[in-house]
């Protein structure tokens, strides 16, 4: 046997498991609350279960692999029609794929006892039973458990160059395909090597538009040697090798699959032979010539990679922009104008060009919103019924691109707040009522990029936060002093829910826990580089807003220059700049506190070297000049002595060998090589330099 | 080979006493270049500088084990770039770079508790070499990524101003 690691071929089957599975919930997601569900739907979901079955058996997830049959099956009878959707279906069906999911985490944890699987199936098929009149052939199926058959059809041996039967059953998928079963075929060939089976993409690469064709002119297409078959939707997952035991292994998983072919089916002559090798020939040379048929129209490709790999890339490109700034700057000191302007025009063009191929590369990095926003229908869905309240979703701008490395870090924020605003923030039916509100709850989720940052908002109708309530535990956990108490805003009232240790939970209940989640979604946004902000208003409801960088490797920046030393900021954060007038400028009672008046607005100063602890070169404001800038919805401006050009900046992480120095967000390598201090503008603002 | 390789001390010196480090440690050896200041630093961090496209921070190692608190920094001032065991790269001040030696890091004496201007916990142990004693540092453990967090945030009273390349 060769030796592979299932794990890492378990591993890629359980990444695409989780996209599969959201698809199918959306699915019947929409046919619960629209009590119906039309065949094409119905189709689609079969196809989505029908490949989880083959997958992961392949992985050798025997009883995953035999329950998601069940379903399977299942939703074939109500895709030919022998079964009618009624409504009650949707929720069993919701069941039914929670249970799959359940025991996916068990049997890979390798905590999914027999006793416990079996028990878990039977009740599952007693509930679909009760909506089918056919409960004798459910029966027949469990008594037929133990015939180990020839599945005669489905072994490949080595001397024939195709994978006979299995090919129908990826077509599902087939931008996954191709990419998951690669490796498959690496692993369970054992004895005949490699070169003797066809290249993958011959046979199955041919699948990918299958997506386009409906099942039934597949059936008619594809399948016609499988007639009998397709009607049990046998799917052997694994080519296996010709090798004796794993043949036998593989079957294993069949099994309970294998026996349901009996009641029904009449299989062709041949394929019930025990000998396999007669079998193949034929089934191989008439799929491959009815595969090549599908090669003509490609439709949609996608591929996965490798975050590393697109990093690998970013990587590239900001050395790319690092190189151009040094010639940038030797050009700038040549002193033969003639050459010199030369240069720079054809530099200028190289400028271009970099720039379209950052903006590419970002682009790759960036997926639609529509990924995060999905994983909470469901999740609010349950929760909900748990709660025995009412909670209708909605979410805006889906579309809304975000960097991908930010979505790992970004569920589970947005999880828990949600989580915590229907725990605590939504009001149950009658008390809503009582209040006059509508039953139904609304939380709505949106996305939109404003200044460089990507701005998330959840917001509810609920009962907002009792502020009071808030306070008295801070003061009780020693988090704020009385006069705090006493002198604090409402906004920073409400900031409180992120301080550590707080809950004003009065049962710790297991849907949003003891509150302690708060401020671990503070310090994981903080990671990502951003900022949570929260506003409430009692017996209105309360707002989340967090605020996100756009991405992170290349910046746009301005060259500022603080007495003898020079910082970035970066263009994003930059509103305007001014050369104040003396009249422009206000002094905040008997602090030292300076603003600047500004058309009507009264924007705080910053200095920004008595941030950085620079020598400084004008003391009077209006001898220097005032950026001001803007993160969220605050404005400050930032007193400095001179601002030099702009150009593209590569950032490179400080915070290895730092915690947050004071103001600064990152670094980068300057055209001469020396390094540059990249300002970060969040930062300044919210510790209120 | 690598029995070799790490049998290999670098030796400098600091102030009047004489150092080492494994030289698979070190990735690059440089005269003291234009270091720009983090505010708000130790006064051992002199600041960062690029090395090799990374942004690294410069500790002085004379300041930061109190061999001299106000040291200058000359055309003869070097910096030894080393490479931390998690990949970070670092560069260290020295005064002046002297040999490659030769250790048996099996025959190395125990850092003795008191003596050395440099404590034994950041010290793998001393070499005794002809008549010299060569100190050699434990890098890792001096610039361990917590440590280096925890002390590279100044206390309040020890601000310092900034000013153009030191």
């Amino acid at each position: 046997m060769a030796v592979f690691d299932i794990n890492k071929y378990r591993q890629m089957f359980l990444e695409e498991a989780e996209d599969i599975f959201e698809t199918i919930d959306t699915i019947l997601l929409e046919a619960e609350e629209s009590g119906d569900m039309d065949n094409e739907t119905v189709n689609s979901l079969f196809r989505s279960v029908h490949t989880l079955k083959g997958n992961s058996a392949s992985v050798e997830l025997a009883m995953f692999a035999a329950l998601a049959h069940e379903l399977e099956f299942f939703m074939d009878r109500l895709r030919n029609g022998e079964l009618a959707f009624e409504e009650s279906m949707a929720e069993l069906l919701i069941e039914g794929v929670d249970t799959l999911k359940q025991i996916l985490e068990m049997e890979l944890s390798g905590e999914l006892e027999e006793s416990f699987f079996h028990t878990t199936k039977m009740s599952l098929l007693q509930k679909i039973e009760s909506f089918s009149e056919d409960a004798q052939e459910m029966v027949e199926l469990v008594i037929l458990e133990e015939e180990k058959d020839d599945f005669g059809l489905l072994l490949p041996t080595d001397d024939d160059k195709g994978f006979g039967p299995i090919s129908g059953e990826y077509s599902e998928k087939p931008e996954e395909m191709p990419e998951s079963m690669e490796e498959y075929f690496g692993l369970f060939d054992d004895e005949a090597p490699q070169s003797e089976l066809p290249p993958f993409e011959d046979v199955f690469g041919l699948f990918d538009d299958l997506e386009e064709i409906t099942m039934k002119e597949a059936k008619e297409e594809m399948f016609g040697f499988f007639d009998e078959l397709e009607d049990h939707s046998i799917s052997v997952a694994t080519v296996s090798s010709s090798a004796e035991e794993s043949d036998e292994d593989h079957f294993g998983f069949f099994m309970e699959i294998a026996p349901q072919l009996k009641p029904k089916a009449s299989l062709p002559e041949k394929r019930s032979e025990p000998n396999p090798k007669e079998a193949h020939p034929e089934a191989a040379v008439d799929e491959s010539k009815v595969a090549k048929k599908f090669k003509a129209d490609t439709t949609s490709n996608s591929i996965r990679v490798d975050l590393s790999k697109i990093d690998g890339l970013m990587n590239n490109i900001g050395e790319l922009v690092i190189a151009h700034s040094m010639l940038s700057q030797y050009i700038y000191t040549m002193e033969d104008q003639k050459t010199k302007s030369d240069l720079s025009e054809r530099l200028e063009l190289i400028d271009r060009h970099i720039r379209e191929l950052q903006e590419s590369v970002m682009s790759v990095r960036m997926v639609p919103m529509e990924t995060v926003f999905s994983k909470f229908p469901k999740v609010i869905r349950d929760t909900a019924k748990k709660l025995d309240k009412k909670i209708d979703f909605r979410s805006f701008g889906e579309s809304v691109e975000i960097d991908k490395a930010m979505i790992e870090g970004l569920t589970d924020p947005l999880m828990h707040i949600v989580r915590n605003g229907l725990d605590h923030g939504i009001e149950s039916p009658e008390r809503r009522r009582k209040a006059g509100k509508p039953e139904t709850g609304t939380l709505m989720m949106s996305a939109e990029q404003a200044n460089g940052q990507m701005i998330i908002k959840i917001q509810d109708d609920g009962g907002g936060i009792n502020l009071a309530k808030v306070t008295a535990k801070a003061l009780e956990n020693g988090v704020i002093d009385e006069h705090q108490a006493y002198s604090m805003s409402d906004e920073e009232k409400a900031m409180l829910i992120f301080a550590p240790g707080l809950s004003t939970a009065d049962a710790v209940t297991d849907i949003s826990g003891r509150g302690v989640g708060m401020d671990v979604v503070m310090s994981n946004i903080k990671k990502l580089g951003g900022i949570v902000k929260v506003d409430t208003e009692e017996g209105y409801g309360s707002t989340f807003t967090i605020a996100l960088p756009l991405t992170l490797a290349i910046l746009d920046g301005l060259n500022i220059r603080v007495g003898t030393e020079q910082f970035i900021l970066p263009l994003s954060a930059i509103i305007e700049s001014i050369k104040p007038e003396e009249e422009m400028i206000k002094q905040i009672g008997d602090t030292q506190s300076e603003v600047l008046m500004l058309r009507n607005e009264f924007i705080p100063v910053v200095r920004l070297h008595t941030i950085f602890n620079v020598e400084y070169e004008h003391q009077k404001l209006s001898d220097g000049l005032l950026i001001v800038v803007r993160s969220a919805a605050q404005k400050i401006a930032l007193f400095v002595d001179e601002f030099m050009n702009q150009q593209q900046f590569v950032i490179k992480p400080l915070d290895r060998n730092f915690r947050n120095a004071r103001g600064i967000g990152g670094a980068t390598v300057r055209g001469d090589g020396t390094i540059g201090l990249i300002i970060d503008t969040m930062n300044i603002l919210d510790k209120n330099y | 080979m690598s029995i070799i390789e790490s049998n290999q001390l670098l030796t400098f010196k600091l102030g009047n006493e004489t150092y080492g480090i494994q030289i698979s440690k070190v990735r690059e050896i440089l005269t003291y270049p234009t270091v720009t200041p983090i505010p708000d630093a130790s006064r051992w961090v002199k600041g960062v500088i690029n090395l090799r496209g990374e942004v690294a921070p410069v500790i002085d190692l004379r300041v930061r084990f109190n061999i001299n608190n106000d040291p200058v920094y000359t055309n003869r001032t070097i910096i030894i770039a080393v490479k931390t065991q998690d990949a970070r790269m670092i560069g260290l001040v020295v005064d002046e770079v002297s040999d490659m030696e030769n250790a048996e890091l099996d025959r190395l004496y125990p850092a003795p508790d008191m003596g050395t201007s440099i404590a034994p916990e950041y010290l793998k142990g001393l070499f005794k070499k002809e008549d010299k004693m060569i100190v050699i540092l434990d890098i890792d453990r001096i610039l361990d990524k917590e440590e280096m967090q925890k002390l590279s945030r100044q206390s309040p009273e020890t601000t310092h101003v900034l000013s153009a390349s030191a």
